[in-house]
């Protein structure tokens, strides 16, 4: 009668057999945090996947920094942590993940000149070799700031889009040489499972926090880059054409037409404001002055159409000049070919051109 | 699930004949036994239960937080012919087996390859780390073929081999409450928590055909009546060789019980 163990046994060895493992050495190669010495830098570092930027008061000495890294546990980096180099140029890190099998390069570089204040968009890379990027350079053609967008999202959810089918790219034919073109975007079955069914075309100075950008999106926004200068008004050129369909949210059709936006937010950071995002952007009371385009102007144009905003003060604000000295002050600049597209509503096909962007500021008006 | 009933009910009705057929061949030998055939018939329906899942377990998978072998009927039919009349005796046997074989399962993984797909073909692959969530529900016809030995005349035990052709499919799931490094370790990192969640579907890269070894027992309990255990576990992954995205071999494995009628 001992036989009718015998399944329960083969069954027994086949658990036995399946048990779980110990843990596998971490395969990720991350700088997870950027420490530098003193109190030279503007702004928190900015670390995205593959490139570090930090901005850094202009009596910094560029030519001795030693910048160190918290890294992906048991990861290694080389050059060291904290090994003196010459940041005059951009410098190259190695990291190794702790399984050893990879590699992750990363760029690190130093900004010590100010945000100019004209915006050509001349200046564009291909990032990950999928999307365009914008940026902006200083009198010796070294980079001073990215232009955020959120190309970096659509890139995951995108498939195989080619430059110029991303949100955000390069317009060959702008109004003065090149230009900008926002679009919104579908995000297709996978952007409409994650509650992000569109993806609209997004210019802005800042941040694209990635990683957080599918659990909150609003926070996602890192607006805001520090600046030197009092804007007084914000000046341009736009073509504009709303899609056909607008769609909220939940994907469902709305007789809406759909709008696009800009508007550029100057604030002052401090110990717990250090940008602002999606959910207070337009309320903080950090905010000194705000420009945004009315309503009337927020139309469809099909030829090269001006604005002109002036910048409104917030009530009972004053601007410092040493905090202005001090790097103090932040600025944002925001373009979106879908006014609501940063919840996910909006109109596929609606697509935003911009070129000759100034920020007036005292020196230059 | 219309589909799975309306193939029981044909398999059903295919024994049904079988058991036409037998009942035309009752012989007696030497005079002896006259209740032992060459041919013996079963009926067997029976509940499958056991999982899909890699051996040994990677080391990608951390910890298995849940899991549901679901009821998997099944039904099937065979055929055993004795090569000695007595008690003691060999026997050969085959037979064909309609089964569902399901399970659901959550578990917590460390870079695991995963590639969620829409249905136009959108698609985002890279490395999970968090929560993963598993469904599936398969049925087979099957065609196992044993060796069959009598222990003593209540006991008998069997084992061989077992094909399996892949009828309905469904190996799909969601994950949650982590993070997707796109293309690799090293890619851009995607957080998924709280309701944010993905899902998969990997049912079209199931392979159609899989094999395996069974072995088990069966007891009489009436004079008609077996009660039967067969272990099965498949030897080839079941996912197609070209699908490299989750990097190990799943094999079903799979405890398949229940009653036999024996016709005689």
């Amino acid at each position: 009668m001992r036989y009718y163990k015998l399944p329960f046994i083969i069954l027994f060895l086949s658990v036995f057999v399946s048990c779980i493992k110990s843990e596998p050495a971490n395969a990720e190669a991350d700088i997870t945090a950027c420490i530098v010495d003193g109190d030279i830098l503007k702004k928190d570092p900015i670390i995205q996947n593959k490139r570090i930027q930090l901005f850094v008061k202009s009596d910094t000495d560029l030519s001795n920094q030693a910048p160190e890294f918290e890294l992906t546990p048991g990861a290694s980096i080389s050059p060291e942590s904290g090994t003196s180099r010459n940041f005059t140029t951009s410098k190259t890190y190695t990291v190794i993940s702790e399984d050893g099998g990879s590699v992750k390069e990363y760029e690190v570089a130093y900004t010590i000149s100010a945000l100019g204040s004209e915006y050509n968009f001349e200046h564009v890379r291909l990032e990950n070799d999928k999307y365009d990027v914008f940026y902006e350079v200083d009198g010796e053609g070294k980079t001073v700031m990215d232009w955020a967008s959120g190309n970096v999202g659509f890139s995951i959810v995108g498939g195989n889009a080619s430059p110029d089918e991303y949100p955000t790219s390069r317009l060959l034919n702008g109004k003065d040489g090149q230009g900008a073109k926002l679009t919104t975007r579908s995000t297709g079955t996978f952007g409409v499972q994650i509650g992000k069914p569109i993806a609209a075309g997004n210019l802005f100075m800042g941040e694209f926090d990635l990683a957080n950008s599918i659990t909150d999106p609003l926070k996602s926004l890192k607006l805001g880059v520090p600046i030197d200068f009092i804007p007084s008004a914000l000046k341009g050129f736009y073509k504009y054409e709303a899609g056909p369909v607008y769609t909220n949210i939940d994907n469902e059709e709305e007789d809406q037409e759909d709008s696009w936006d800009v508007y550029a937010i100057f604030f002052e950071t401090d110990e717990d404001l250090k940008f602002l995002d999606g959910t207070n952007r337009f309320t903080h009371p950090n905010i000194v002055s705000i420009a945004r385009i009315p309503e009337s102007e927020r139309v469809e144009a099909d030829e090269w159409t001006s604005f002109f905003i002036p910048f409104e003060l917030v009530d009972g604000k004053q601007i410092d000049p040493q905090k202005l000295n001090d790097g103090k002050y932040s600025l944002t600049l925001v373009f979106t070919s879908s006014i609501s597209g940063d919840l996910f509503s909006g109109a596929v096909g609606s697509t935003l051109l911009i070129d000759e962007v100034e920020l007036i500021h005292a020196d230059n008006d | 699930m219309i589909k799975k009933h309306k193939n029981l009910f044909l398999l059903g009705l295919f024994l049904i004949g079988l058991n036409s057929i037998n009942a035309q061949e009752e012989t007696t030998i030497n005079g002896l036994e006259t209740t032992q055939k060459k041919m013996v018939y079963q009926l067997r329906a029976g509940v499958n239960i056991g999982g899909f899942s890699p051996v040994p377990i990677p080391e990608e998978i951390r910890e298995i937080e849940g899991f549901n072998p679901k009821l998997n009927f099944n039904i099937a039919g065979n055929a055993t012919y004795w090569f000695f009349n007595s008690n003691a005796a060999w026997g050969i046997r085959a037979g064909i087996r309609l089964e569902n074989k399901g399970m659901s399962a959550k578990s917590k993984v460390k870079n695991y390859g995963m590639e969620i797909i829409g249905d136009d073909g959108n698609r985002v692959a890279g490395n999970w780390t968090g929560r993963v969530s598993t469904e599936v529900a398969n049925s087979y016809l099957s065609f196992p073929i044993t060796a069959v030995y009598k222990l003593s005349k209540p006991w008998e035990i069997s084992a061989g081999f077992i094909v399996s052709y892949l009828m309905d499919k469904d190996f799909s799931g969601y994950v949650s409450d982590g993070y997707l490094r796109e293309g690799g370790p090293t890619g851009e990192k995607a957080i998924f928590e709280g309701e944010s969640k993905a899902s998969y579907d990997f049912s079209d890269n199931l392979s159609r055909f899989s094999y395996g070894i069974q072995v088990g027992g069966s007891l009489q309990v009436y004079s008609h009546l077996r009660v039967f255990a067969d272990l099965s576990y498949g030897f080839n992954d079941i996912f197609k060789s070209d699908f490299e995205t989750i990097t190990f071999k799943m094999h079903p494995i799979y405890l398949n019980f229940g009653f036999a009628y024996v016709f005689k």
